[in-house]
């Protein structure tokens, strides 16, 4: 156990490591950082003096070694709009991007589990095929259309909802449907196909035998056993829930992260691009440490191998 | 009793894997033939502007079938052409990803060692930054160009093949017909490019199937937020990103773009599910 944890743990660290020296690349091949933060008319000597002043003329490795204990430190520059710490910016926009993430996914995987065992317990494979030809129906628009889809329906149309902006909790309601129901199939399937595998199996067959009733069986026999793998592939898949958040942030004008990094790639503000970067990442990456914990305490066969 | 009871009913089940496959491909056949015999059509003009006649309905007009945007250009010829130019980056991207996961799987699972250990973690170290903001900062860092995107799509996406094609080889290497061939002294590349490569290819176009729907939603997802396919060559995304501002007065301008890539990206999924290929789990282990 110990030495599994000790292997996802460093595992981890490097994957950081890595990113960390992603993001310092990155703002190298965006051109000159000193150019970026000076105005056009600026002279030659006003340049090299900031280039000066900030260490910017120092070799590469040293400016890089630079960077990642300023960074360790939890020091990640300034934003060159606002003139404050680029990682307070970030920070104050994280919860808003956060609450969206976990309510959508929650109630994503809510509604796709609850889907998957109402039909097992029906036992009926039609009903599944058409939970699952609506759920793909709805993953074949992409977040940013369903969701001015759902605007031109509820907000225009009908009224009943707020557009934009994040001012009451009916503003959650559009960008949550669009987000959890995206999530739906993917888990839909997942679980479905987890049902396939375990209905020929002994223990269900013993079950079934002894008298277990079909919502039971469902429910407290096979249920547990299809969520385990799913867990996993929910870990990774946050990426891409994140990653349409990111965009969607734009069309609902959200005041989350997603929106900054967009606004400050427009306004080449790096350094919050940057702290963007790295605190999803770093999001990410916790996340999934979770999950691999969470597995092996789920599964003690992952802790013995 | 049980096995009876269980027993596949296969008058049922054919039916519904066609009627899938045949939604998708009627929708797959809309967006094709608006793509392909669109640019036939004789009033085909994507590009002339029209200050005069901006934001014509549909069917008022015959010389605008579709009506016309903002700046008074034709709908269908612009819906026409940003249908086609959506088609070929996707498959142009997919082909790059699935290429270059193909032969970095392949090394690193037949070779492994450190080779493997760098390529796996270069795939776990993309992972941890979501595609769409990984794509978001590097165009933000390169510059916007349409080439670009499809070079940068290509190359983002590549981890899923690559970890595919290498788990295909970890199980591959211990069969006897891999084994045999060692044994009567064949080299690592004799190996590869006639033994793994053709049994890997197989799984690899399944998951490259499902891919393309992925790189059409990341690619207008890029280009509603203009940091994809540049202006003046049309592109769904950024057609429904014009179009939103309109959306209380003229809703046809999103509608179309919306249901093209509706109909691209369903009738991918959809084929996907009616021929019974179960997805391949995007970065699963």
């Amino acid at each position: 156990m110990t030495r599994y944890l000790v292997v996802r743990l460093a595992g981890a660290a490097a994957t950081l490591l890595a990113v960390l020296t992603f993001v310092f690349v990155l703002v190298r091949l965006a051109g000159d950082p000193v150019r970026l933060m000076m105005p056009d008319q600026a002279t030659a000597a006003e340049v090299e003096a900031v280039r000066e002043a900030l260490g910017l003329n120092r070799p590469l490795i040293v400016q890089y070694w630079d960077f990642l204990t300023s960074a360790l430190g939890g020091s990640l520059g300034d934003s060159l709009r606002q003139g404050r710490p680029a990682l307070e910016v970030v920070l104050e926009r994280m919860p808003a991007t956060l609450e969206l993430a976990f309510l959508s996914f929650a109630i994503g995987f809510a509604a796709a589990v609850a889907l998957a065992a109402t039909a097992e317990v029906a036992g009926s494979k039609r009903l599944r095929g058409l939970f699952l030809w609506i759920a793909t129906a709805r993953q074949s628009a992409p977040p940013f259309l369903f969701g001015i889809v759902m605007v031109l329906i509820l907000s225009v149309n009908l009224g009943l909802l707020p557009a934009i902006g994040r001012n009451s909790w009916l503003s959650y309601v559009i960008p949550v449907l669009t987000i959890s129901t995206f999530e739906i199939a993917l888990y839909l399937r997942l679980i479905g196909s987890a049902f396939d595998e375990m209905r020929e199996a002994d223990w269900v067959r013993t079950a079934r035998a002894k008298g277990v009733s079909r919502p039971r069986l469902v429910l407290r026999h096979m249920l547990p056993n299809a969520l385990l793998p799913v867990v996993t592939v929910a870990g990774i898949n946050l990426g891409v829930l994140i990653g349409g958040l990111v965009v969607l942030e734009t069309v609902f004008n959200w005041p989350g992260l997603g929106r900054l990094i967009i606004d400050s790639v427009n306004n080449r503000d790096f350094p919050v691009v940057q702290a963007g970067v790295l605190a999803i990442a770093a999001s990410f990456i916790v996340i999934n440490l979770a999950v691999d914990f969470l597995y092996a305490a789920l599964d003690p066969r992952v802790r013995l191998a | 009793m049980t096995a009876l009871a269980d027993a596949p009913r296969p008058r049922r089940l054919r039916l519904r894997p066609t009627f899938t496959v045949a939604v998708a491909a009627i929708m797959l056949a809309a967006v094709f033939a608006l793509a392909i015999l669109g640019p036939l059509w004789p009033g085909f003009d994507p590009d002339t502007q029209n200050l005069f006649g901006a934001k014509i309905p549909p069917i008022q007009d015959w010389a605008h079938p579709f009506g016309t945007d903002p700046l008074g250009r034709d709908l269908f010829s612009r819906l026409a052409w940003a249908s086609g130019v959506s088609i070929l980056i996707a498959l142009a991207a997919v082909a790059i990803s699935a290429c270059l996961g193909l032969a970095l799987g392949l090394v690193a699972g037949w070779r492994g060692g450190w080779l493997d250990g760098l390529l796996m973690g270069v795939g776990n170290t993309q992972l941890a930054i979501p595609v769409v903001l990984l794509l978001i900062v590097l165009v933000a860092a390169l510059g916007a160009s349409t080439v670009l995107l499809v070079v940068l799509l290509g190359l983002t996406n590549w981890v899923a093949y690559g970890r595919l094609t290498r788990s295909l080889v970890l199980t591959l290497r211990e069969q006897e017909f891999i084994v045999a061939a060692k044994t009567a002294g064949a080299s690592d590349a004799w190996i590869i490019l006639r033994h793994l490569l053709p049994n890997a290819v197989p799984k690899v176009l399944i998951l490259a199937a499902f891919d393309t729907g992925v790189i059409v939603t990341i690619e207008s997802s890029l280009s509603f937020l203009g940091l994809g396919v540049q202006p003046p060559v049309p592109s769904l995304g950024l057609m429904i990103a014009e179009g939103q501002r309109y959306l209380q007065t003229d809703p046809f301008l999103t509608v179309f773009p919306a249901l093209a890539i509706f109909c691209l990206i369903g009738g991918i999924q959809f084929a996907g599910q009616g021929l019974a290929a179960r997805p391949p789990s995007r970065g699963g282990r």
